[in-house]
């Protein structure tokens, strides 16, 4: 089967609270595969929210038989590079636009509000331009080339919208069986199969993922990134929240 | 008033005024500016230092990392979104006020219903409205060594003797002349939208701290764009005016970004040439004709806005109370 291989570049700040501690949020260097369906047009969500409930499963319900896309990773530019991720720190505040806004602390606050979750000021550590991530598109089914050229070269992703760029290219991928070890992380809810071992997994919201572990089911052997580098393994037939779904 | 040739002409980035939708379409429209400084500003988040990145830019023979300083997307918006809530309480009348107190705004108004809010205030409906406008961090195309100084504030008062205080601090400014190329996405907006936010960065004039003093701005309008997708990045535009001024001035890349002046003329060209290359090349927008971006410009006074945003402020009323009619039960 052929697999697009998406490689994305933060072009500026993009950050979301993957951990929310007092006045900082903190972002993690994983991009989960619910953003991801958003940002690349899979899924539209709406612009004005009366419910506050994600809608995740009614969103992606006409393409999830069509299209698995994965949770992005950060990726090796060159096949020598480490992988590092780069980071800003910066204050934010949300000023009214009266003349003047005092910023008071949040253990003596007049006015109430650091009770109530109102942002007034806070730090933010986000993810800094130029960041590199890869993630994989499964398009099950239909034809790679035409899947890719319907995908984004640009996307917004996190609480500001940050902007990205995304190239794909089409890679090979083989179906096999038996034992593998996880090459990219995976939604722990997009596939029935649990590991045999060697498990790493990290609690995200909205969706747990494992970053590594060993399976033994049907998986796709797909080309690295680098030449003489082995392959991805991931498992087959992923779907996204498959096991959040009635009619799985 | 909007005319039939605008609506026209912005056909493909934009929805018509009673096609205003809650679920997102592939109607883009860029306002491309470029920022320049005419006098110091100060863009910094803890008060203090400015924010600088690292980018790398590849040019024809040669590649450099540089520490470009960042004006960040939330600079441009808060200062925009002032300017446009500003504007609207001149020229429209509301029952109910339009602030950017975040618990406190109008989601019903036509900047808010537009530019969004977190939370309605209102106890009966609580919603949310994502934003429309879409903005980009931006970089200074020469390096922060170039173009930000530290100066010396004090705030001694009228007495005589004076220690050392808090009032005594030496922040990071921008310096006057300095760049920032910037692209201002609108989706799914309407022509009178459009038009509101070609007014809002036409008129604003000052951006980040201390503005009744500092932060002047000039915002080159460039040109618009529309099409069913985005298109290039600040760091991708601002790279490129780097490698056009040293492929045109026969210099290097490090001589660019360490020069002590950039000629804005130019640079506007090279912000405007990296934008249509890359509408030729692959990007699905298209060039607006600059008469119609003349006549966007045109609509920016006064009694011309206030007949836009009137025509505007019913249907954008209408899009959030359909919305909230929709989802809410």
């Amino acid at each position: 089967m052929k697999v697009i291989e998406a490689t994305l570049t933060t072009h500026g700040k993009v950050g979301f609270a993957s951990r929310e501690v007092g006045r900082m949020t903190d972002t993690d260097s994983c991009i989960l595969n619910t953003a991801l369906h958003y940002a690349l047009g899979l899924a539209s969500g709406r612009y004005v929210d009366v419910s506050h409930q994600p809608t995740y499963i009614e969103d992606t319900a006409e393409i999830v038989n069509d299209v698995y896309v994965t949770p992005a990773a950060p990726a090796r530019v060159e096949r020598n590079e480490s992988i590092k991720t780069e980071y800003i720190t910066t204050n934010r505040n949300a000023r009214s636009d009266t003349y003047a806004t005092p910023n008071y602390p949040a253990t003596d606050d007049p006015t109430g509000k650091s009770s109530k979750n109102l942002p007034t000021f806070e730090r933010e550590r986000a993810l800094a331009p130029e960041n590199v991530f890869r993630f994989y598109v499964f398009p099950y089914g239909r034809d790679a080339t035409e899947v890719a050229s319907q995908l984004p070269s640009y996307i917004r992703l996190g609480k500001k919208r940050g902007k990205g760029h995304v190239s794909y290219r089409i890679v090979n991928g083989v179906r096999r069986s038996g034992e593998f070890t996880l090459g990219h992380p995976l939604s722990v809810y997009d596939h029935e199969t649990t590991p045999i071992g060697g498990v790493v997994m990290k609690q995200m919201q909205p969706t747990p993922v494992w970053f590594e572990a060993e399976f033994d089911t049907e998986y796709y052997a797909i080309e690295s990134p680098f030449r003489n580098q082995s392959r991805v393994c991931y498992p087959a037939d992923a779907k996204f929240l498959a096991t959040k779904r009635n009619d799985v | 008033m909007i005319s039939d040739t605008l609506t026209t002409a912005l056909e493909n980035g934009t929805v018509s005024m009673d096609g205003m939708t809650n679920t997102p379409g592939t109607n883009y429209t860029t306002i491309l500016t470029l920022r320049e400084l005419e006098s110091h500003a100060v863009f910094t988040t803890n008060g203090q230092d400015a924010d600088i990145a690292s980018l790398s830019v590849v040019g024809e023979n040669s590649s450099i990392e540089y520490s470009p300083g960042i004006m960040f997307m939330r600079k441009q918006t808060g200062s925009d979104r002032r300017m446009g809530k500003a504007i609207q309480r001149e020229l429209l009348e509301y029952d109910r006020p339009d602030s950017m107190e975040v618990n406190d705004m109008n989601p019903q108004s036509v900047e808010s219903a537009l530019y969004g809010s977190a939370a309605s205030g209102d106890d009966d409906v609580d919603i949310g409205v994502t934003s429309r406008v879409m903005y980009d961090t931006a970089f200074t195309v020469r390096d922060a060594s170039a173009c930000i100084d530290e100066k010396f504030q004090n705030a001694p008062g009228e007495g005589y003797a004076k220690g050392s205080r808090s009032t005594i601090r030496e922040p990071d400014f921008f310096e006057p002349g300095t760049l920032f190329p910037c692209a201002i996405t609108l989706r799914d907006a309407t022509p009178a939208e459009v038009a509101f936010v070609v007014a809002i960065t036409k008129r604003n004039k000052r951006y980040g701290a201390a503005t009744t003093r500092l932060g002047r701005v000039k915002n080159h309008i460039l040109g618009v764009y529309t099409g069913s997708e985005e298109g290039p990045s600040n760091r991708e535009l601002t790279a490129n005016v780097i490698t056009s001024f040293a492929a045109d001035d026969e210099q290097t890349l490090s001589d660019v970004v360490q020069a002590p002046a950039l000629d804005v003329v130019q640079a506007c060209e090279y912000v405007k040439d990296a934008y249509d290359a890359a509408c030729e090349n692959k990007i699905a927008q298209e060039p607006v004709d600059e008469e119609i971006v003349n006549e966007l410009l045109s609509l920016a006074d006064d009694e011309e806005l206030q007949a836009i945003l009137e025509a505007q402020r019913p249907r954008s009323e209408a899009f959030i109370d359909g919305a909230i009619d929709t989802d809410g039960n």
